[in-house]
């Protein structure tokens, strides 16, 4: 399989999260924030390269609202170059990871980053479709690579 | 059994069949009797002769066997060189025999080719008659094995004959192997085929013989586990004997490398490793004009397994062998090295920009390349040095200077070494790195300085005159004062490295130039010269400096003790550093003096001094521990009886720490003193507890060493009648006390095994039952590793005592366990928490039905904690016990998930649930999933964020547990 974008810029990861006292208080309530939801996402491998979404900068903390209130999670992800195939493929990842990781109360919308890629507005209706991305789940070699994509490392 | 003489041999020999172990006990009675001469081996032969001649084949295949094994084990000169002449004609003859005959007959002459008296002819005859005969693929493993032995042995014997042979030989070879499938017999062949290679002329035969074996290669093979024969060979073993045969010969090359690099190209990871090793060995045997045919090949094609690997270890094979073709690539002449290494580095120069995907793969490869020979190192440091330096000075981005940097340094190295010139300055391309890794240390971003000091300590031998001073300069200023920790410890290498190879130097330039202004910089300065203290030249003068710093006012010396204890617990079994600071300084009576000079200033209530008596403490207990019997009378005795006088006359509970630095560590026959009175006082009546634990910690390390038995008796009596006082009239808050002094008694009873140690384990399970706190007496007696009772206090320790108490005590409260009794979970809580993980496994079934009620009824978050903790660590490790409750302990876990008081217990509940999810057998899991998936649902939102991170984890993995991937 020959590369779309053999020589990519990559990024250097944040660090992770610091554990704050109040988070060790049992009588504290932690609200979900977008570092949570980033936290979540920005190990999913990209398909190509074996590197992650972050290193990429595919997905940025900055480019994710979460509001706890209304339940409504919004990322926005920014492929590496504007015709890139696998749009669609790191999109349906992110929705499954966060399909799997997030309370079933928030309403998640997954989208590209508003002017980064060619064919923007179908991409965004593919993975706005619930039933399209419940038809693509069924597809087990579609399966497998999401899979690949968001599997964690060292289990 | 005896051979009956007047019997014939073929009717002892009739009813046993050759893989009998009674054949082979006649055959050596038989040779037994040729040897004492009872009978000849002519005789012996002759009475055969009836069963050689027979008519049916088995008859025939069964004297073949009796005679092949007779000539096995025969000694050689029983046999005249005539029969051995005879015997071989014969042998050769049997040859055309019927198949059945065939495997005795192989197995006579791989016997007959061990004479030393055969001759060349002979062997000829043989070999011709194998080769016109015999179908060797046809025959079974073991007769396969028997024939190439035979050749084997034929060529190592007779290497003129068969040389003599020429092409037949060769032809006869190769058609033997040709198809052989059997694992065990390739491992023989691929491990002989080298040596053949090297004996005979292949010709025009070179390619038939390649392909023979090349058809294996790749080796994809996995032992069946099952095959006790086979399992032991793995596919490596095969695979590097093969790699040996293919590049056994340099006529090999033309075939190879082009094969070598076909399978580089598949997609297969195997082929791929195996190839690479194959382009690596053939540097061994194959002349360089091979390699210039394929370089540009073998460039390609390992660049492109660089630049798309996702597997380090693959590449890191790839990198190697580069390295290894290109070293051989340098025998070739410059016009023909040079355009090639141009090649390399032009391919790659537009790669070294340090934010693109390929900066580091293409950092990689030309580091392999410039290790791989002298003009390969000269001529990439030429080329990418000066690039490299460039893009440093132009990027601001910290992490790519970084990146750079260590890159850089890399290739520096691997000139140096090479080149075998540390004088780098004289090297125009690299003349400016020092000044650019010494720039780089002082940068204000600490990733920057760390690396600088990293790299200023790989290239410290090439450091010119000036770097070194303006570096001096920078430890002067920096050493003693507050840097970040990361930077400090490079700093500190650096200083190291430098008092290591300039040690002149330092001493001028540094350490007499470094003023210390305040406590803080003494502090550095002094934790700055604990690195260099090992190195001979300095070890002395910065232990004098230690020494002077400790004799002060308070508060520096109570800096330099807190420095020095961190030297002596770094450097705990230097014997030269402890002699220098007891025998040439007297450390330990130079501190007591200073405690008791500043006695009423020191407050045991400030944090401080608490620290500065521990210390004091620790540095007595570290020294003395390693000095012999008499060499600590010698020092306790001057010390120790003024400070006991003195507690005597002040009861300043302060001295009890003096106390604890001096007894503890002392050996069981020096220990004589009479301070239990004083111990037990202060460890039921002062309230301070840090000098309480002292109190108790030193009881119970006298209670446990002191010898004489009716002293010990009666100290244990007084210490009772003591305790028991206390328990009936004591305040509810102090009772803590009493049970710690019962507890730590009954640990140091224990441990030596003391006869009384039952008296007191049941008085501290009596408490039990009133008292909650007595669960952490359990605690004290299952913790290892304090030091109080420890080898390097010379305490009396029993093998096993913790195991065996762990055993009584779990029974007893298995046993006696009520509905109500919630202090005996706590305790197993505790027993649990300490107990050597191999016991907890030996004894699990014992103790389950204990550890699940505790999973469903205790309330104690902290039990359920360290109990969660206990099984998570099972769990993790795949102990198979685990495996045996998977049904019993997910629910139980399940609902802990929502233990509302603490979220400790909620987090380690999910992970035991994680970690059933992997390395358990699918189909004990898989019931659960769905339930479990669903029910994990609810953590995702739990009030908490870290628990929800670890409910993620958990609910993923259930999730993956049968996905496709």
């Amino acid at each position: 399989m020959e590369l779309e974008n053999i020589n990519p810029n990559i990024y250097k990861k944040i660090n992770d999260r610091p554990v704050l006292p109040e988070e060790e208080d049992d009588d504290v309530e932690d609200e979900f924030d977008s570092r949570e939801v980033f936290d979540l996402i920005r190990s999913i491998n990209d398909p190509e390269h074996p590197l992650t979404l972050e290193e990429l900068h595919v997905v940025e903390n900055s480019l994710i609202t979460v509001d706890n209130k209304n339940n409504i999670v919004k990322v926005l992800y920014t492929p590496t170059i504007p015709h890139c195939s696998m749009a669609t493929l790191i999109g349906l990842s992110i929705r499954v990871k966060l399909l799997r990781c997030l309370p079933p109360r928030f309403k998640v919308n997954v989208e590209i980053t508003p002017g980064t890629h060619a064919s923007e507005h179908s991409v965004n209706k593919q993975l706005a479709d619930k039933e399209r991305v419940a038809a693509a789940l069924e597809n087990t070699h579609l399966i497998k690579v999401i899979n690949q994509c968001i599997a964690m490392k060292g289990l | 059994m005896d051979i009956n003489v007047n019997k014939s041999v073929v009717e002892e020999f009739k009813d046993l069949n050759r893989d009998d172990i009674e054949f082979k006990k006649k055959c050596i009675q038989l040779v037994n009797e040729i040897k004492q001469g009872n009978v000849t081996f002519l005789q012996f032969v002759e009475d055969l002769k009836q069963l050689l001649v027979d008519t049916s084949p088995t008859n025939r295949e069964h004297g073949m066997s009796i005679l092949s094994q007779v000539l096995d084990i025969i000694p050689h000169e029983q046999i005249l060189p005539a029969q051995l002449s005879f015997l071989c004609t014969f042998y050769a003859d049997r040859l055309n025999d019927h198949h059945q005959v065939i495997p005795a007959t192989l197995k006579g002459i791989l016997a007959l080719l061990k004479f030393e008296e055969i001759s060349g002819e002979s062997v000829k005859q043989f070999l011709n008659f194998l080769f016109q005969k015999i179908s060797c693929q046809q025959q079974q493993q073991i007769d396969r094995l028997c024939i190439f032995q035979i050749l084997k042995t034929s060529l190592e014997k007779k290497l003129p004959e068969m040389q003599e042979m020429g092409f037949d030989f060769v032809y006869g070879v190769t058609l033997a192997i040709d198809g052989e499938r059997d694992p065990r017999n390739l491992l023989f062949l691929f491990e002989w085929i080298p040596t053949f290679l090297k004996c005979v002329t292949l010709g025009h035969l070179a390619e038939e013989m390649f392909e023979v074996m090349a058809c294996y290669f790749p080796i994809d093979f996995r032992a069946p586990p099952q095959d006790p024969n086979v399992c032991r060979i793995s596919r490596e073993t095969l695979s590097e004997a093969l790699c040996r045969c293919l590049c056994g010969v340099p006529e090999f090359s033309e075939f190879c490398l082009p094969l070598a690099l076909e399978k580089l190209s598949s997609s297969l990871q195997i082929a791929k490793i195996d190839s690479l090793n194959i382009l690596a060995e053939g540097c061994k045997i194959f002349p360089v004009s091979a390699y210039i045919q394929h370089s540009t090949d073998i460039w390609s094609q390992i660049q492109r397994e660089v630049f798309n690997c996702n597997d380090q270890e693959l590449a890191k094979i790839a990198l190697n062998t580069l390295r290894v073709v290109m070293r051989k690539l340098s025998e070739s002449s410059d016009n023909i090295y040079k355009p090639i290494l141009s090649d390399i580095t032009d391919t790659l120069k537009g790669n070294l920009l340090p934010h693109m995907k390929l900066f580091m793969p293409s950092c990689k490869i030309l580091q392999a390349v410039s290790s791989s020979s002298r003009i390969a190192s000269t001529y990439v440091t030429q080329e990418i040095v000066p690039a490299l330096i460039n893009t440093y000075n132009m990027t601001t981005t910290t992490s790519h200077q970084v990146l750079i940097l260590t890159n850089l340094i890399n290739f520096v190295t691997s000139y140096t070494a090479l080149v075998n010139n540390n004088n780098i300055n004289e090297v125009k391309e690299l003349a400016s790195v020092p000044y650019l890794c010494l720039k780089a240390s002082v940068h204000e971003n600490t990733e920057v300085a760390v690396v600088g000091l990293q790299t200023l300590v790989v290239i410290c031998k090439s450091l010119p005159l000036e770097v070194r001073k303006c570096l001096y300069e920078n430890l002067c200023s920096s050493i003693t004062c507050e840097l970040s920790a990361p930077v400090r410890n490079s700093l500190l290498e650096c200083f190291k490295a430098m008092a290591i190879e300039y040690s002149d130097e330092i001493q001028n330039h540094v350490l007499d130039q470094i003023k210390i202004n305040n406590n803080v910089s003494l502090h550095y300065y002094l934790e700055s010269l604990r690195v260099i203290v090992q190195i001979e030249k300095f070890t002395e003068s910065v232990l004098n400096i230690f020494i002077h710093y400790c004799g002060l006012d308070l508060a520096t010396s109570e800096i330099a003790i807190h420095c020095l204890k961190h030297l002596v617990e770094q450097y705990e079994d230097d014997s030269q550093i402890q002699d220098i600071l007891e025998n040439k300084g007297q450390i330990i009576s130079k501190l007591l003096n200073f405690v008791v000079n500043y006695l009423n200033e020191i407050n045991i209530e400030l944090a401080n001094h608490k620290r500065l008596l521990c210390n004091i403490s620790i540095i007595c207990k570290n020294i003395l521990s390693n000095q012999g019997s008499d060499l600590q009378k010698q020092i306790v005795s001057s010390n120790l009886d003024s400070v006991v006088a003195l507690y005597k006359n002040t009861h300043k509970s302060e001295l009890i720490v003096l106390y604890d630095g001096l007894i503890t560590c002392l050996r069981q026959d020096v220990i004589e003193c009479d301070v239990v009175e004083d111990l037990l006082n202060v460890a039921l009546n002062v309230e301070e507890e840090f000098i309480q634990d002292i109190a108790v910690q030193l009881l119970a390390n006298i209670l446990n060493k002191k010898h004489d038995d009716t002293r010990l008796e009666d100290d244990l009596n007084e210490i009772e009648a003591v305790c028991n006082k206390q328990l009936e009239n004591v305040h509810k808050s102090r009772i803590q006390y009493v049970i710690n002094l019962i507890s730590w008694i009954t640990k140091a009873l224990l441990m030596r095994g003391h006869i009384k140690s039952q008296r007191w384990t049941q008085k501290l399970l009596t408490l039990l039952e009133r008292y909650e706190e007595a669960a952490r007496g359990f605690l004290i007696v299952m913790k290892d590793n304090c030091f109080s009772l420890s080898t390097k206090s010379h305490s009396n320790i029993r093998l096993l005592y913790r195991q065996r108490f762990f055993m009584e005590i779990t029974t007893i409260l298995t046993q006696n366990y009520t509905d109500e009794n919630n202090n005996y979970l706590l305790a197993v809580g505790y027993l649990l928490q300490e107990a050597p993980k191999q016991v907890f496994v030996m004894h699990f079934k014992k103790i389950v039905k204990i550890v699940i009620l505790c999973l469903e009824k205790c309330e104690n978050a902290n039990t359920l904690f360290v109990l969660l903790e206990t099984l998570c660590d099972l769990i993790q490790n795949k102990e198979p016990i685990t495996e045996e409750y998977i049904q019993e302990l997910l629910p139980r876990f399940l609902s802990l998930t929502t233990f509302k008081l603490s979220m400790n217990v909620r987090i380690k509940a999910l992970q035991c649930i994680q970690h059933f999810a992997s390395g358990y057998p699918l189909y004990k899991l898989l019931p659960n999933k769905q339930n479990i998936v669903q029910s994990l649902t609810v953590c995702l939102d739990d009030k908490k964020r870290l628990v929800r991170k670890e409910a993620v984890d958990a609910r993923l993995s259930w999730i993956m547990l049968d996905m496709p991937t």
